[in-house]
């Protein structure tokens, strides 16, 4: 990202072919994978954007929250670019890196403004946040069991669709019937901005073996198409209600599963049903990217508040940067120590 | 040619400045954990305090282990981001080599052995062979047991042995019952590796144009992750 916050370039390496045969993201695996891939990475994000390595001005890497090893990988690395560069390192909490996805150039995120009501939801957070202004963030709610993407895995699994369950399910859906199967929607207590999925994903799987038992085959695009529906429904409900109480302008989604094209579309329709804009970044700018790290960075270096220094903190709480001695002993609470072998 | 070294396989961190025309340094922090936090902070120190900018190292050399996992990554991380920054060339060294390289000496039989938890041992043996061509027995993830069987048929029973690391001193009195008085078990002291060492091992594999890429800097784990271990079996 340039000195005007202008995207220069943007290099992702996936790990999901990586994981796919263990039906999930293995800690241990992916720690060494980062570490393989991070300098032609690297590499790759400056070659692409012309630079210089003696041009950049500061370095943006995730502290938390997170895998430990993983972010422990990309900690070190920045750290020691920035040393040997002398120049800041700045610590980005991921969760807001995702809701500064509306902040990178796109057409589709032309217009955001604070204050706006957003939705992150991905394989490991599904958060409801009152964006009000830069560094001023309110979680309205969470959910309270598994993550909308947890939901979406089990179920590709489920289906036999592998992992990542995201893209395949959307793919499948595409040529199902959304209103086939009537899957529970758990909206909770009214006025509650927290949600559930666990509900969800049990009544899939007891649907489809239910099916089999009777000796009939379900059909897996109806089941990929009712239960997005139902899953998207949720969400993008709560979200625009959210809005509306508020009293924001608009409302917006990103985090892995708001590449999804059915939780889109749905945000899209019922935010305009309420008067509402929508802010739906491109799917690339949705699932987890560095731009959105640098673009959180930047806009907190330009205010003045960035963090320096950052360290690695895998619960890291949203709106903040923890003080030391509340990371010490949350490390102490969760036993981790990281002179351990495993 | 001015050399910045790096260990964090073990209890201890370990990170050193080294030329071939002055005083090197080194710093040495006892864990356990933190190694992460401290890694940087040391590398700093060590700069600042010997007035050296970063801009001015040479080469990069990394402890690759084997040993913590967490450990030796931060090391070849920290390696690979100094490397790749100031694009000077990297190379890894085996902790079990900067370990022996400390007290090995013509004739003497060297093993650093390393705890791997659930009674395993990270260990090789070095006798006689220059350590530029590594340990007589490659680098060894064995049961405790099954290492003790390795050094008997070696022929090592009778002979002066020197064992260090710390496995070597839990296990102190079970060497000296199955391989005789002549075992010899370094004090904590001495139990860890040095930086400074590994600066010296590094140097000679550069020398011999070894290294340099830092993305081609590889840890050695030498066992693989649970997961594949319970996929594959
Ligand atoms: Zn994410």
């Amino acid at each position: 990202m340039d000195t005007d916050g202008r995207l220069e370039s943007n290099v992702v390496a996936s790990q999901a072919a990586l994981h796919r045969r263990y039906g999930g993201v293995v800690p241990e695996i992916a720690s060494r994978r980062h570490l393989e891939t991070v300098i032609p990475v690297l590499r790759h994000a400056l070659a692409e954007a012309g630079r210089d390595l003696d041009e950049i001005g500061a370095i943006a890497v995730t502290a938390g929250p997170g895998l430990v090893g993983s972010l422990l990988v990309g900690v070190t690395v920045a750290r020691a670019v920035a040393c040997a560069l002398e120049i800041p390192l700045v610590g980005v909490n991921h969760l807001e890196a995702h809701l500064y996805a509306h902040f990178l150039p796109s057409r589709h995120a032309a217009g955001f403004a604070l204050p706006a009501v957003c939705l992150v939801v991905s394989g490991g957070h599904t958060d409801l946040i009152f964006w009000r202004d830069h560094g001023d963030l309110e979680v309205l709610g969470r959910t309270r069991d598994d993550a909308a993407g947890e939901a979406f895995d089990k179920v590709a699994r489920v289906l036999g669709l592998g992992y990542p369950g995201g893209p395949a399910i959307d793919r499948l859906g595409r040529d199902g019937d959304p209103g086939a199967i009537r899957f529970p929607r758990a909206y909770l207590e009214e006025d509650s901005y927290d949600f559930s999925f666990s509900g969800l994903k049990t009544a899939v799987a007891t649907y489809v073996r239910r099916m089999q038992a009777g000796g009939a085959e379900p059909n897996p695009q109806d089941v990929a198409a009712s239960f997005q529906q139902a899953c998207a429904e949720v969400l993008a409900a709560k979200l625009v209600l959210a809005g509306s109480r508020l009293g924001v302008k608009g409302v917006g989604i990103s985090g892995g599963v708001a590449a999804n094209s059915v939780l889109r579309r749905e945000v899209r329709a019922r935010a305009a049903a309420a008067g509402l804009e929508a802010w739906v970044p491109p799917a690339h700018l949705c699932t987890d990217n560095a731009a959105m790290v640098a673009c959180a960075a930047w806009h907190a270096m330009a205010r003045g508040t960035a963090w320096l220094d950052p360290v690695v903190d895998p619960s890291l709480p949203l709106g903040r940067p923890p003080a030391v001695d509340e990371v010490d002993t949350r490390r102490a609470g969760n036993g981790d120590n990281p002179g351990n072998r495993s | 040619m001015r050399i910045l070294a790096v260990d964090a396989a073990t209890a201890v961190l370990t990170v050193a400045l080294d030329s071939p025309d002055g005083p090197g340094a080194e710093l040495n922090l006892r864990g356990p954990g933190a190694h992460a936090e401290n890694l940087m902070r040391a590398i700093r120190t060590l700069l600042d305090s010997t007035g050296v900018g970063p801009r001015r190292i040479d080469a990069v050399v990394a402890g690759v282990g084997p040993g913590s996992f967490t450990g030796i990554r931060i090391a070849v991380a920290a390696a690979k981001g100094l490397a790749y920054a100031l694009s000077i060339p990297a190379v890894g060294v085996s902790t079990l080599d900067i370990m022996a390289a400390a007290v090995w000496v013509p004739g003497l039989v060297v093993s650093p052995v390393l705890d791997a938890r659930r009674g395993e041992v990270y260990g090789a043996v070095y006798q006689n062979t220059p350590l530029a061509e590594g340990p007589l027995t490659g680098y060894l993830n064995l049961p405790m047991a099954k290492f003790l069987l390795h050094l008997r048929e070696l022929g090592v029973a009778g002979r002066p042995v020197c064992f260090l690391g710390d496995a070597a001193l839990k296990h102190a009195s079970l060497l000296r019952r199955e391989l005789g008085p002549e075992v010899w078990v370094a004090p904590r002291e001495a139990a860890y590796p040095r930086a400074l060492v590994a600066a010296a091992l590094g140097r000679e594999r550069l020398r011999a144009g070894e290294g340099g890429d830092p993305a081609e800097l590889v840890p050695l784990y030498l066992k693989r992750s649970e997961a594949e271990r319970l996929c594959e079996s």
